[in-house]
């Protein structure tokens, strides 16, 4: 005996949903990041005006100076949607797990020197906080922005802030055996420390930016452009030479995360860029105003987490950063 | 040896101490939606965490749910499985659904992203931001649970674009934007509270439950998936407000104001719910009135027994709502059942079986009431005379809802219910006491709000004829009007019929 | 404890029979419905708990309750959960 199925052709009404096929053709199957990533958001037709924000609708695109004929015009060149997202952050969760474990198991970090022990809190404590406020930014983007796509994205990168500064409190305890005295340390390193208040006070300012798109450029362009290749590629590394190279096993979320980052970053200011001279203007501006004020603030950091030279090396981030962004098309 | 931290100490540790307390800038610069809603929070560290997921947990058991939500949906187009539903007539709630839910999400996934950065306590930012995430999820996963029907059914083609836009779905929409509008802990206590504890069960569980009658096991699947996210939301519902209530005196008042405001609006937004879990699910599991004794009736009666110690009653105008639960699913059908030649889903006399289970499940009402109505339609479509309304509907200022409800609670179940409010020396029309309330207390943004008809006459909906209308809303000619002889009742009749012949599994020898 | 009546809904499906026998073993006052399709109903007056170690046994493996996530339909009541424990009351 056999089962036979026999297949008719189901005839389709249609291909796509319409909001996807005005875009991409009605014809052409669309992905599911296009379904998860279009025109979502609501236009036209407000019923009542924001009580927090005056004179602007529920979502108002002047809520940026950026001006862009479609806000749909970038994509994200990952494709996240959050199924996407989330099998993508699972995979990575799964080896820093068994990385953590591994780390844990062995008192890996317990036999670093005591003076890298105590370099590493200094360096990486307060980051927790640097993390935070991030996420922060990213939420903002999220709830003032313009289109699901970059608002989307925002929310995702955001959520991936809190991950991050998971990971820094992880380490710090694994360091101080499930002690909490150097995350509270670190809270008031990040309150009172000289080193580390001009970065404080930048955030601060970042925080009461009206304009959401000049909160993407200072946070996750240029201060995340300065802090990572610095922290988690260059400290980690001297870390790492010194008897610390458990350290790249338990950073390896951030390092290979800031290397994500830079794809949709990228592409992002290239899109905006290229719609109009204002447009290339306005984020030449803000790239010229917030590197020069992060460097600053970046700097007594980048002192004290290399016995020397540190400002060269922060220097070097900066030019890598600013060479990437010309090579997008910024005038600068 | 470390010392072994258990998941509450651990959860802190990684959290707390992470809020931001500002010194450069001014803390009402940094928060500025914090304080002008009139709550006073005195120490957000007194919040209680509702669950205490990681992001890595988090990342772990969604990206589980996922790939079993996923693996489903797939097998589901590439099986056909539309074609196993009990009728296609079932899809006419879908629609509603993707039209009229769907974008909710969406809104809710930004509205918590706005708390998420506008609370000052890093407990309720991150459940927040966790919510938004979430609500991501969801109106992702229905987009895509529901493409497959968008390939071989009407209506389900263009539900972003029409929430905008459409009559009927000004009735969610306005909502939403009723919240979103007002503050952050305005908008907490109508989407979490409101919306999320007391009637978000009366959504899913009863619909989700109805997809697996019908046959629909992807929507079931989609629903119970996000279900599991919704029982977190509706823990920090109840956990904002708890904790509002117990930050200030000043608050309980204002808090309790909201609940009976949100709890109102939400309800009538569950009223398009009833209509089609009661008359367009073909097998239905439960009535909307049976849903609305457990879920409302007993549930929330324990949980304002519970809330009681705080000083928080039960929502103004509940009594009237379950008066109402015997009467709402036929008014709102009737409604739909009239103007769905404007609508982009059809509508259909009940069945003889359909007319009989609503007599059993509504034996107050039914017979009394609504069956002769049927009867009477059923005879002018055999007439070839099928009734639409001509017209456009008079809708309620408030909630939207085109005026069809009844003086119940009066007494009068045949006399249709009509309140009147003076501002600014025009009157504006409400539904019920609900809604009349809602409306004086804030007149001059319910004034304001943008109504449908109201809309189409003065040509802003495309045109001044209903075809120009139809157009702007992006409807097709056969979404509309009629299920029987429809394009989708045809398609499916045409798909069953040859299935008898050759699409069915056959054993040979 | 209070009179009132808690729920948890669980899927009905393999994942969750642990956790639904956990509760019949911890709770043995709580009802049982089977009444909706794919879902279980458990209620009971007061509150509904279960532990890990039940669990775990029941499911022959470590298991961690969070995992409860991912066959969880819908809950009444409020919530307390430990590595140990999880739990619905009312006060």
């Amino acid at each position: 005996m056999s089962v036979h199925i026999s297949t008719k052709e189901i005839k389709t009404k249609r291909t796509n949903y319409g909001y996807v096929g005005r875009r991409i053709g009605h014809d052409k199957p669309a992905s599911r990041y296009q379904e998860a990533v279009y025109d979502l958001q609501p236009t036209t037709n407000f019923h009542y005006p924001p009580t927090w924000a005056e004179g602007k609708e529920l979502y108002d695109v002047r809520n940026t100076s950026i001006v862009m004929e479609d806000w749909y015009s970038f994509t994200d060149p990952r494709q996240f949607y959050y199924s996407a997202y989330v099998m993508a952050r699972a995979k990575q969760q799964e080896s820093m797990d068994n990385n953590f474990k591994m780390a844990e198991k062995h008192k890996m970090l317990l036999s670093m020197p005591d003076e890298l022990k105590a370099s590493i809190k200094k360096i990486l404590t307060p980051l927790r906080h640097v993390e935070y406020g991030a996420n922060m930014n990213n939420q903002d983007i999220c709830d003032r922005g313009y289109g699901s796509i970059i608002t989307s994205l925002a929310s995702l990168h955001g959520f991936d802030r809190i991950g991050i500064s998971q990971y820094i409190s992880k380490i710090i305890l694994l360091i101080d055996e499930n002690e909490s005295v150097g995350l509270e340390q670190g809270r008031i390193d990040w309150l009172d420390a000289s080193m580390w208040q001009p970065l404080r006070h930048a955030m601060e300012d970042i925080f009461v930016l009206d304009d959401w798109f000049e909160i993407m450029v200072a946070q996750n362009i240029v201060m995340d452009g300065l802090i990572y290749p610095l922290i988690f590629d260059q400290y980690i590394q001297e870390v790492s030479s010194k008897g610390g190279n458990t350290l790249t096993l338990l950073t390896q979320f951030m390092s290979d995360w800031y290397v994500e980052t830079i794809r949709w970053t990228n592409q992002l200011i290239k899109v905006v860029a290229k719609e109009s001279d204002a447009n290339n203007e306005l984020l030449s501006s803000w790239v010229i105003k917030w590197t020069e004020r992060l460097n600053k603030a970046v700097l007594p950091i980048a002192q004290e987490a290399f016995t020397d030279g540190g400002k060269d090396k922060l220097e070097e981030a900066k030019c890598e950063l600013l060479a990437r962004l010309a090579k997008q098309g910024l005038k600068i | 040896m470390a010392k072994k931290l258990n998941m509450r100490k651990r959860y802190e540790l990684l959290t707390r101490g992470l809020g931001w307390e500002p010194t450069y800038q001014p803390k009402e610069k940094v928060f500025p939606q914090e304080s002008y809603e009139g709550i006073k929070i005195v120490d957000w560290d007194k919040w209680e965490d509702p669950f205490r997921l990681t992001a890595e947990a988090y990342w772990k058991y969604q990206a589980e749910k996922d790939k079993k939500l996923y693996a489903i949906i797939d097998s589901f187009a590439q099986n056909n499985g539309h074609l196993n539903l009990t009728n296609a007539s079932y899809i006419n709630a879908l629609k509603i659904f993707i039209q009229g839910v769907s974008p909710l999400e969406y809104g809710a996934h930004r509205g918590f992203a706005n708390l998420a950065r506008q609370f000052s306590g890093e407990g309720a930012q991150i459940a927040c931001q966790m919510q938004s995430i979430d609500e991501l999820r969801h109106v992702q996963t229905q987009i895509h649970t529901l493409s497959h029907y968008n390939k071989h059914f009407t209506g389900l083609h263009d539900p972003f674009h029409m929430h905008d836009r459409v009559w009927y779905l000004s009735v969610p929409k306005s909502y939403f934007d009723d919240a979103r509008s007002a503050g952050p802990f305005e908008f907490m206590t109508s989407i979490s509270f409101a919306f999320e504890y007391i009637l978000t069960n009366l959504l899913f569980v009863p619909f989700m439950s109805g997809a697996a009658h019908n046959g629909d096991m992807a929507t079931v699947t989609f629903g119970f998936s996000a279900q599991s996210d919704e029982s977190r939301h509706m823990t920090l519902g109840l956990e904002i407000i708890k904790f509002i209530v117990e930050q200030h005196e000043d608050n309980l008042e204002i808090v309790q104001g909201w609940i009976d405001k949100h709890f109102w609006r939400a309800y009538r937004v569950l009223g398009l719910v009833s209509a089609m879990q009661d008359y367009m699910l073909p097998d239905s599991p439960m009535s909307w009135k049976e849903a609305w004794d457990i879920y409302f009736v007993d549930n929330c009666g324990a949980l304002f027994k519970d809330l009681g110690r705080y000083g928080l009653r039960m929502p103004k105008f509940h009594e009237q709502a379950t008066e109402e639960s015997e009467h709402l699913s036929h008014q709102i059908y009737t409604v739909l059942y009239q103007f769905s030649h404007a609508a982009a889903f059809q509508t259909e006399v009940p069945s003889k079986e359909k007319m009989d289970w609503l007599s059993e499940k509504y034996p107050n009402t039914f017979d009394k009431y609504y069956r002769p109505r049927w009867e009477m339609y059923a005879q002018m479509e055999k007439e070839g005379k099928r009734y639409f309304n001509a017209g456009l509907p008079q809708v309620c200022q408030t909630c939207q809802v085109p005026m069809c409800f009844t003086d119940i609670s009066k007494g009068n179940p045949m006399e249709l219910s009509y309140r009147v409010s003076e501002f600014n020396g025009d009157k504006f029309h409400t539904c019920s006491d609900g809604c009349k309330s809602i409306f004086d207390h804030e007149p001059e943004k319910y004034a304001h709000a943008w109504i449908p008809p109201h809309q189409i006459f003065q040509g802003n909906c495309g045109g001044a004829e209903m075809p120009d209308v139809l157009k702007y809303y992006h409807f097709n000619e056969d979404d509309s009007g009629e299920y029987k002889g429809s394009a989708d009742d045809n398609s499916w009749k045409a798909a069953h019929h040859n299935s008898n012949d050759d699409n069915d599994i056959k054993e040979s020898a | 404890m209070s009179e009132s009546k808690v729920f948890i809904i669980l899927q009905h499906n393999e994942d969750a029979r642990p956790f639904a026998e956990a509760f019949e073993q911890e709770n043995p006052e709580a009802v049982f419905k089977y009444d909706q399709p794919g879902m279980i109903r458990i209620e009971n007056i007061g509150e509904l708990k279960i532990t890990e170690e039940v669990v775990s046994e029941l499911a022959g493996r470590d298991v961690d309750l969070q995992e409860l996530h991912l066959v969880l339909v819908s809950l009444s009541g409020c919530v307390d959960e430990d590595d140990d424990y999880f739990k619905v009351s009312w006060n």
